[in-house]
């Protein structure tokens, strides 16, 4: 899979800033660094996770490497065409190549629209297929994720958060993608239909050749589901690596401690474990602190880290961290 | 020990429009002074339902329908709204899933936190807000005088659990019911949440009922684990018991659907296929039997009762039966580092 090392997507030093109103009085202008310089790349076929808590920006990264956001600065490379900077008819060859899957299968899907209308649509805009060729392709799609026929003719409302998420999985595949974000895709299901949604997601993988930015919060579906996982901070990746490369050998201070908070469902290793509590919240992105943005929560932080921001390096194999205490 | 919470026979149902949903269908429950006792089970399983039937809070069209909740002693189904608001907040605390919403935001967050003690305690307004200071210096607020004076939105969703904690402590509770308490918070806050719950905990011996679907928040917080599916316990027993000897296939289930944090290779995720039953027409046998894999004649027929496995772990399975053949649990399966 990963072994071709094919590059499908490259991202090089992706900028996203919003404009936010400061304060009573309007004039100060601020801005929210959501994304504030990051750089990968996807290969084709392999799933890349992203993690880090609510606010760090990936989300972000998600949504602006499919240009639903513009970009404020920095280059996103898909199959070898920058498309950074076109418009939204331009993008719209690619739009039929890249999708992705939201996380709130209560709120993305329109509950005014039929499931066969919902799945079409990008087919209707694309003008893929029409009648009973429109009509197979439904069928086809419904089953690919483990839905019958007869569900074509019902609305959202009649379905399970569960089978949502399939309704949802069903429409990015409706225009044969080799890219989907999947942005939380389960964080909103319960733990044994979880299971399901992500043995679905492999398998459309395998069968369809797909490529995944797959984005969450849960560190261990993450580590079950990735090739390789990316760790964000305030909008920075503060680390990447193979995904049991990551979890067995954390290099940066955030992981390790992100990695040793996950509470694990067993009780001999809950007693033996040496848990990293973090101090205090994560900081506003409106005005992160210098250099380290991790340094106010630290427990190794000294004064270089407030003077200088750490590079990204690569400590052999492609397991990337930027920190400086890093032997 | 003393028991301080004994639930016999707990019915809960919702009267809806289109009939009647039974979401709690007969459930017994102990709880010892001191003791923390978990939870378990997925959306819709009668969990949060139980909580709401002990405070009774259980909002319309719900109703209590049948059962006795003993506190100390007595029962509190039998108390009027007036003799229960004693009780709430005082003798019984309770911390919600939602820190966003669950405090008032035209309210600072020292009349919020005032409010129980005054109320209940009777404390003058000087020595409500001395104890209000010391309560978030309890769950580690910094400068808590100036904090005292700022409304919710100023908090932070990990700083507002804690001023829920801080709440809920406020008139030493001999019990506190948390409903999902981290569910909404960020990893490394939930690790500061539940660290703090333990150090309360061990303070004060209050006991803790603590509601959730994560496992892995049992297995540090709880020594014992009740597991609910669709609205009757189908297994409980001893943080142990539960995850090294599951008995009921749901457990078995619920343990293999969670990847395992230091498994190497990319091996499958074992789902419980299919849905949780429809509790406007709960099933006459096993709930569970549509989606269980050692499902047996019986079980569709006839709703197991709990059998005893040892000591205080029961189990409500047919597999327990002596005629029902011996179905092994691989322990592989929950192999956790």
């Amino acid at each position: 899979m990963s072994s071709q090392k094919d590059v499908l997507v490259e991202v090089k030093d992706l900028k996203k800033y919003f404009p936010v109103r400061g304060g009573l009085i309007k004039e100060k202008r601020q801005v929210l660094k959501a994304v504030d310089g990051v750089s990968f790349d996807i290969y084709r076929g392999e799933t890349l996770g992203l993690v880090g808590e609510s606010g760090c920006g990936k989300t972000t990264v998600g949504r602006t490497i499919l240009k639903l956001y513009p970009p404020t600065d920095g280059r996103i490379i898909f199959d070898g065409d920058d498309i950074t900077e076109l418009n939204d008819r331009q993008m719209r060859s690619y739009r039929k190549r890249m999708q992705i899957i939201f996380q709130d299968p209560y709120a993305s899907l329109n509950p005014r629209m039929t499931v066969g209308d919902i799945i079409a649509e990008s087919i209707d805009i694309h003008k893929i297929a029409y009648g009973e060729e429109r009509k197979a392709m439904i069928y086809d799609l419904l089953s690919k994720v483990g839905l019958s026929r007869e569900h074509a003719n019902r609305y959202p409302h009649e379905f399970s958060g569960g089978q949502r998420q399939r309704i949802g999985i069903a429409r990015a595949l409706a225009v044969n993608p080799d890219f989907i974000v999947c942005d939380e895709p389960i964080s909103a299901l319960d733990v044994s239909i979880q299971a399901q949604v992500v043995n679905l997601l492999e398998d459309l993988q395998d069968e369809m050749n797909l490529t995944y930015l797959f984005i969450a919060h849960d560190l261990s579906m993450v580590k079950h589901i990735s090739d390789r996982v990316g760790v964000m901070y305030l909008g920075k990746i503060v680390e990447m690596a193979e995904s049991s490369e990551l979890y067995s050998k954390p290099l940066h201070p955030y992981t390790q401690a992100l990695l040793s908070a996950i509470p694990v469902p067993d009780p001999d290793t809950m007693e033996q474990r040496e848990r990293i509590i973090l101090k205090g919240d994560v900081p506003t992105p409106i005005n992160p602190p210098s250099g380290c943005r991790f340094r106010t929560r630290c427990p190794i932080a000294r004064e270089i880290c407030a003077e200088q921001e750490p590079e990204m390096k690569d400590y052999g194999g492609g397991h990337m961290a930027a920190c400086h205490f890093i032997e | 020990m003393d028991k301080l919470l004994e639930i016999r026979d707990l019915h809960t149902s919702f009267f809806t429009h289109v009939g009647e949903v039974k979401a709690v269908r007969g459930v017994n429950i102990d709880l010892y002074q001191g003791e923390a006792i978990g939870i378990v089970g997925e959306s819709g399983c009668g969990k949060s339902v139980t909580s709401l039937s002990i405070m009774g809070l259980v909002p319309s069209p719900g109703k209590v329908i049948k059962g006795e909740i003993y506190f100390n002693g007595e029962d509190l189904l039998k108390k009027s709204e007036k003799e229960m608001q004693k009780i709430r907040g005082n003798k019984i605390a309770m911390i919600f899933q939602d820190p966003m919403t669950s405090l008032n935001p035209v309210y600072t967050i020292g009349d919020q936190l005032m409010e129980p003690l005054r109320t209940h305690k009777n404390m003058d307004k000087n020595a409500a807000r001395e104890k209000a200071i010391g309560l978030l210096k309890e769950v580690r607020i910094p400068d808590p005088e100036r904090r005292l004076k700022q409304y919710p939105h100023e908090f932070s969703g990990g700083m507002r659990q804690r001023v829920m904690i801080a709440m809920a402590l406020s008139c030493q509770p001999e019990l506190i019911i948390a409903d999902e308490p981290t569910t909404a918070l960020d990893v490394t806050i939930q690790a500061q949440i539940l660290e703090l719950m333990k150090e309360l905990k061990e303070k004060f011996n209050t006991s803790i009922m603590l509601i959730t679907h994560d496992l892995g928040i049992v297995a540090d917080l709880c020594s014992r684990i009740v597991v609910m599916y669709a609205g009757i316990i189908v297994e409980e027993g001893s943080v142990r018991d539960i995850f090294y000897n599951p008995k009921h296939p749901y457990t078995w289930g619920l343990l293999k659907s969670i990847p395992k944090v230091n498994m190497t290779s990319k091996e499958r995720l074992v789902p419980i296929e299919g849905q949780p039953p429809d509790l406007l027409k709960p099933p006459e046998g096993c709930p569970f039997m549509p989606r269980c894999r050692y499902a047996m004649r019986i079980c569709e027929q006839q709703c197991p009762g709990l059998y005893s496995v040892s000591g205080r772990h029961k189990a409500a399975c047919w597999l327990l039966d002596p005629r029902a053949p011996a179905v092994e649990w691989d322990r592989e399966g929950v192999s956790f580092k």
